[in-house]
This record gives C-alpha cells, structure tokens and sequence, in this order.
C-alpha cells in the first residue's frame, strides 16, 4: 500500500515537472513560429492575431511551408525584457523605441535584417527618419513601426466662449494669453495628469525641450561639446514650465496630483481650455458621444521662441524586431514586410493601432471621425514638411529621460533648484554616453 | 531480528517523509533558492537585464549606499511599516474584541470587515484614486460638511505616500480582523468569567487576559507586517508608480530593471530588502525563544 502512495508521490512529481519544464513544442503540423507584441487594446490584439495568421498561411501556400503560429500579445517591456534573457524567446517581437532596440543590439538578441530590408526595399518604402532609426552602427536591425507624436487638444466651445482663435495661437504671447484668458474665466487653461502615469510630465517636456531648438537637444543628447542640458536655454524652458505651474496654467499647479483618468475627466467635462497629450489619444475619444467628439479640436503647440516654428516631436509607437535567436529569419523578415501592406494601414487606423510610418494613401484615412481625421492631417502635414522633433521616450538616454520626468516634479516642488535638475540630467547623460549608449537621432529640417 | 525489522520500517518511513517533501522543495528549489542566488550573482555585476553579466564587484552596493533615492525610499518603507504596525493591528485586536462578544449576526460582520481583502489591488487603487481627485473627490464631501482644512491635495507628492497607505490598510485590516477573531474565540471564557467575578474592567480583561493569549498571534502578524512593510509594491505601483514622495525600494528595483536597463543594481537592492527581511525574521526567532523560555 505504501509502495503504491509512494509511486503515485513519484508520479505526480514527474507530471508537475513536465507540465511547468516543458515549455512550447512544435506542434506536429509543423514548426511553431512566435509572434510576441505588445498591444493590449482588445481590438488590437485582435486585428494583429488575424493578420498574422494570414500571413504565415500566405507565406506557408507560397513557400510549400507549413508553419503553424504561436501569437501571443500584452508583452510590455518588463516581460520581453525576461523572455529574451531566457532561452525561450519568440522569434518576433515589439519593443517600445529605438532607445530599446539599440539596448537590445547591444546585447546581441536582435537579428540582422539588413539584407532582407534591401531585399524587400524597406529603404524606399518607409520614410528618411524611419529608416534611419532601423539601424544601430549602419545595419538595419528593426523595423520602426507606427509614428506618434505630440500635439495639443483643445475644447473649440471654450476657445469660442473666449473669443479665442485656435488657428492665431502661434506665439508664446499669445499662448500665454490665451491661458490668462482662460484661467480668469475660471477654466483650467491647459490639463495634464501625471499622479498614475509619471510618463505625461515628458509628454510636456518632449514639446518644450524639442521647442528650445531641436539641433540642441540632438547634439546635447549626442554629447557634442559644447553642448550640455545646463546650458541657459534649457533652463530658461524649464523656467517657463515652472511659471506656468505656479500660475496655476498648468492643470491649476495640480499636474503631478491628477491621474490620468482625472484629466481626461475634466477635460471632456469642459473644464479645461487645452489637453496635452499625444497622437494615440483618439483610444479615449472614441467613445465619446459624437457632440462631445465634435467638441475637441487638435493643433501643434504654440512655440515658446524665435528660435523654432511649432512642430511636432516625434515617436514611433513600436520597434519590430527579430530574435538572433529564430531558426526562421526568411519568414520572419517576411511578416515584418508585411505589416507595409498599404490595403492593410485602414484596419489599423480602425483599431486605433500603429501606422506603418510610409506614405499612407488618403484613401485608407476616409471615415474616420473628424477630430482624428483633423489630427491625421496635423501629423502628416507635419511629415510631410520635415517638421518633427523629438520625444525623450524615443531618443532620450534611458536613466536621463527617467530622471527628466521625475526630476521635474521635484522642480515644481521647490525641492531642488532648476540647475540642479540640468545638472543631474548632464550627468546622466554624459554618464549613459560612456557606458555604451549609442543615440540615434535623426535629423530634422 | 525485531530490530532489523524496526529498521527497516524506520528507513522506509524516512523514504516517504522524503517523498512527501521532495516535490515541494523542488518547487521552492527552482522558484524560490534559484532565483535569489542568481539575483545575488546579479547584484555583483553591471547587467542590463537582457544581455551579458560583468562582474563589477561591489560597486553596485557602494552606489546604493550613496543614492539618495535609495535613502528616500528605505525611508519610506520604514514610514510605510510604522503605519502598518500600529493602526491597522490595533483596530484589528479592538474590533475583534468587540465582534467576538456579538452573538448575532457575527458572520455578517466579519463578511463585510473582510470584504475589501478580496478587492484587487489595480482595482480599489483605481476606485480610491478617484475619491482623492480635489474636483470632485472626497474633498466636495469635506467642504460641504465646512471641513476644508482638511480637503488636502491627497495625492500630492507631501501626502501621496500615506494616502496610497491608507488605502492598502482598508484593503488589509479585513484580514487582520479574521485573523484575531480566531485567536480570541481561543481564549477559554472561564478565564473572562473569572475576572468579571472579581470585578475587573473591561480594559483590564483586555490588558490582563486578551493581550497575553493572543501574544503568539500578534507577534506573528507583527513579523509579517514588517516583512511584507519591507517588499510592498502593488498599491504605490497601481497609484502613484512611485513618483516622487511614495518612492519604495520595490518601485525603484522595478524602474531600475525595466526603465533604466540597471538589473545588477536592482538586484542589489533586492538583496538589501532580502537581508533585511531575514534580520527581522531572526529578531523575532529570538524573540520567540525568549517568550518560550
């Protein structure tokens, strides 16, 4: 009796080791091929398991192949990060920005995928500033996917109520203004949140640092000499942010006390004048009631000086990426190309996904509604005339663009002087440039 | 003969014992020992997190010792334990004392007292959010009520660490309350109805009876309140994701090692948190010992 406890012991510790040791198979169709990505909208992640799966059945009916596909989806950095230092990684994955993918090649985990970008003329079909973030030292090693960028939303009723003009908001004067404007009428002059999501603090600094002169912030990042984030004009910038949150401008001195949740609420309850947030916000838009959606317009953010017309900074919403690892880099380069189909760029705007950043036909922007289908023409218009900057989430040294939105908050406090702030921004910097850190920045007209 | 035989029986008995446990110390091998020798091997090296490991020696532990984000967060967590170790348990014992003594309805109570345990920590840090929003938060009830001296901006970086607390303490305290209503349903009530015939009060019953039959219990939960103090993580992350003023040392591992591509020095902060949980657990070993003798 005891013998027989004793086997079925035995027995079920074997049965839990291969259950939690035995990881994926490959099916007996055929080889399993992993596509891991990041989105968690459900339409998202839905629209992407579809595709995919099209396209390995494409591929396997093209190539007498018979792949079967493993597609997994919510896989934010924290858990690529773990996957790829594993021995079990997926054979395609998406990544956050360039800063990531250059932190992957350096670690060897990413695929060539030079030779298939010429083979399939990523090149000519994506745009300058895309391609030029594919590549870490000259080779292509992702494929930039989706382009965001930080523009500013406003209430058009309030800017009505104020006999205020969206369209001759150019200028700091009259910014400035406008905000005086609204913040004597008792509305808040311009909502951002940043309490659950620390990241919208960078969203307003992604504009001003970009404003102060993109060529500056390029070469300060780069550690060009001479160049250096204490230098006068980034402190003036950051003078300015402080003013306008000792004012009261920005979300009434309360921008780091809000959540997120909180500014999306008094924004679309009319409290607000103006919304900082970037390109991705129709997700919250949507649902709307079509008199509240029609209420919201978009614009690029005044400048704040002679030095720079307003423009708009810039980021690609994922960087695609091969595993070093992956027995099947053909198929692979294969599903990255065809995420450039143009017929498919519509389903992705229906879901609220990434553009490919190619021109897109203005045929695959039609019935969107109007305040996203004005932000389209915003953000193209400003591809289209080289008018981007930078956002510090897609260019900035990691440990640098931390510190930057944490940092600012302490500035706001009274907690440490603004030249304190740029002096451990430098430091950082200049820290991660020694240790390996390879910027890769495109330029800007 | 008999004792060959009773040798036998010995050894085979040791056989199963050894059978029995052998699965889950495999278990807590592979999760448990394995990852935290590795995460100490990481503490001594420079890794990203993804890529290669170089070994660096100390010098993760010497920064950390400089940091002051790191003093600012150990600080907090000690903040964070303080508030642990005596609101919540003494509402607990005090609640558990009164809830003992209903006769009626005793289920219903302790439903409702351990109901927001069984809230997820993304969901009440949502809901709790919310109530602290100045606009239209629980402050509009404060001003109604003429109460605006303490309509405070909650979630503002001098309050957001014992605001996020207080909301963790709502969801825990439940807990405790079960936890004591069990240790006092222990107590014999021949003891209670001693004392009433000698006409103790009711705070002597408490200080003289409850107190010392409960020891073990409150010494347990005191050592669990510090060690859990010590690695809390997800109400600061649901709320605040430690930003400035409710920075931890489980929100700063976790920037480090997903934000900032520092895992060798996340690790070593994981390491202080580690030692520190083990100090307190060998504080309390001998305090246990010295109870018992």
């Amino acid at each position: 009796m005891k013998r027989i406890g004793l086997m079925v012991l035995m027995m079920l510790l074997v049965l839990t080791v291969s259950v939690y040791a035995g990881g994926e198979q490959e099916s007996s169709e055929g080889p399993v091929f992993e596509v891991s990505s990041n989105v968690t909208e459900e339409g998202q992640v839905e629209l992407l398991g579809k595709l995919f799966q099209r396209f390995v059945d494409e591929y396997n009916a093209e190539n007498g192949s018979n792949y079967s596909l493993k597609f997994v989806s919510g896989q934010g950095m924290d858990i690529i990060n773990t996957r790829m230092s594993s021995n079990n990684k997926p054979d395609i994955f998406s990544i956050d920005s360039p800063a990531d993918s250059n932190e992957f090649a350096g670690s060897g985990l990413l695929l060539d995928l030079t030779e298939y970008a010429e083979q399939y003329s990523w090149d000519e079909t994506i745009f300058d500033w895309a391609y030029s973030l594919a590549k870490v030292d000259g080779d292509v090693m992702a494929l930039p996917f989706g382009y965001e960028g930080m523009v500013i939303w406003y209430n058009k009723e309030i800017m009505k109520e104020l006999g205020l003009d969206a369209q001759s908001i150019d200028t700091l004067p009259e910014f400035e203004a406008a905000m005086k404007k609204a913040s004597e009428a008792d509305y808040i002059p311009v909502m951002l949140g940043s309490q659950d999501w620390p990241w919208a603090q960078e969203w307003y600094l992604s504009i001003l640092y970009s404003y102060t002169g993109r060529d500056r912030v390029k070469k300060t990042i780069e550690g060009v000499e001479g160049y250096a984030w204490t230098d006068e004009a980034f402190a003036e910038t950051v003078a300015l942010y402080e003013s306008w949150h000792d004012k009261g401008y920005l979300a009434d001195g309360r921008s780091y006390v809000l959540t997120s949740d909180d500014a999306i609420n008094l924004f679309t309850n009319d409290r607000a004048l103006f919304k900082l947030e970037g390109t991705w916000a129709p997700y919250w838009m949507m649902p709307l009631e079509e008199a509240d959606q029609n209420k919201i317009g978009v614009m690029l953010h005044p400048a704040i000086n002679d030095i720079e017309e307003p423009h708009m900074p810039l980021a690609v919403g994922n960087m695609w990426c091969a595993s070093s690892d992956t027995e099947h880099p053909e198929l692979a380069a294969y599903l990255l190309d065809r995420l450039l189909d143009q017929d498919i760029q519509s389903e992705f705007l229906d879901v609220g996904y990434d553009l490919a950043p190619m021109q897109i036909n203005e045929s695959e922007f039609e019935g969107l509604i109007p305040v996203v289908e004005d932000m389209w023409n915003v953000v193209n218009g400003a591809l289209a005339d080289g008018s981007f900057g930078y956002t510090t989430w897609a260019f900035y040294p990691p440990e640098t663009r931390v510190y930057l939105y944490e940092g600012i908050v302490n500035v706001l406090e009274d907690k440490i002087t603004i030249d304190e702030y740029l002096s451990e921004m430098q430091r950082l910097n200049q820290k991660e440039l020694e240790q390996g850190f390879n910027p890769v920045i495109p330029a800007a007209n | 003969m008999a004792r060959q035989v009773l040798s036998n029986r010995t050894r085979r008995q040791r056989l199963i014992a050894y059978a029995s446990v052998l699965p889950i110390f495999l278990y807590h091998f592979i999760l448990i020992v394995l990852p935290t020798l590795n995460t100490l091997t990481a503490s001594f090296t420079n890794w990203n997190g993804i890529g290669k490991k170089q070994f660096t020696g100390i010098s993760n532990y010497i920064e950390l010792v400089g940091d002051p984000n790191f003093i600012t967060a150990f600080g907090n967590n000690i903040k964070w334990m303080i508030v642990f170790l005596t609101l919540p348990i003494m509402l607990g014992i005090l609640l558990g004392y009164i809830l003992s003594g209903v006769k009626r309805g005793r289920l219903f109570f302790r439903a409702v007292y351990f109901l927001p345990y069984v809230i997820s920590a993304a969901i009440a840090g949502k809901i709790f959010a919310a109530f602290y929003n100045p606009y239209f938060g629980i402050n509009v009830a404060l001003k109604a009520f003429q109460l605006d001296f303490i309509a405070l901006d909650w979630l503002a970086p001098k309050n957001a660490l014992f605001s996020v607390a207080f909301v963790d303490m709502w969801h825990w305290w439940g807990f405790l309350l079960v936890i004591f209503i069990s240790a006092l349903q222990q107590i014999d009530p021949l003891l209670y109805e001693s004392a009433r015939v000698e006409g103790a009060s009711e705070l002597q019953k408490i200080w003289y009876i409850t107190l010392p039959s409960i020891r073990q219990t409150i010494v347990f939960i005191v050592l669990i309140t510090m060690v859990w103090s010590v690695s809390t993580f997800e109400y600061v992350w649901v709320m605040t994701r430690g930003g400035p003023g409710s920075e931890i040392l489980s929100t700063m591992l976790y920037k480090n090692a997903y934000f900032k591509y520092r895992a060798g020095y996340a690790s070593s902060i994981a390491v202080v948190q580690m030692l520190v949980s083990f100090l307190i657990f060998a504080g309390f070993g001998a305090l246990r010992k010295r109870m018992e003798d």
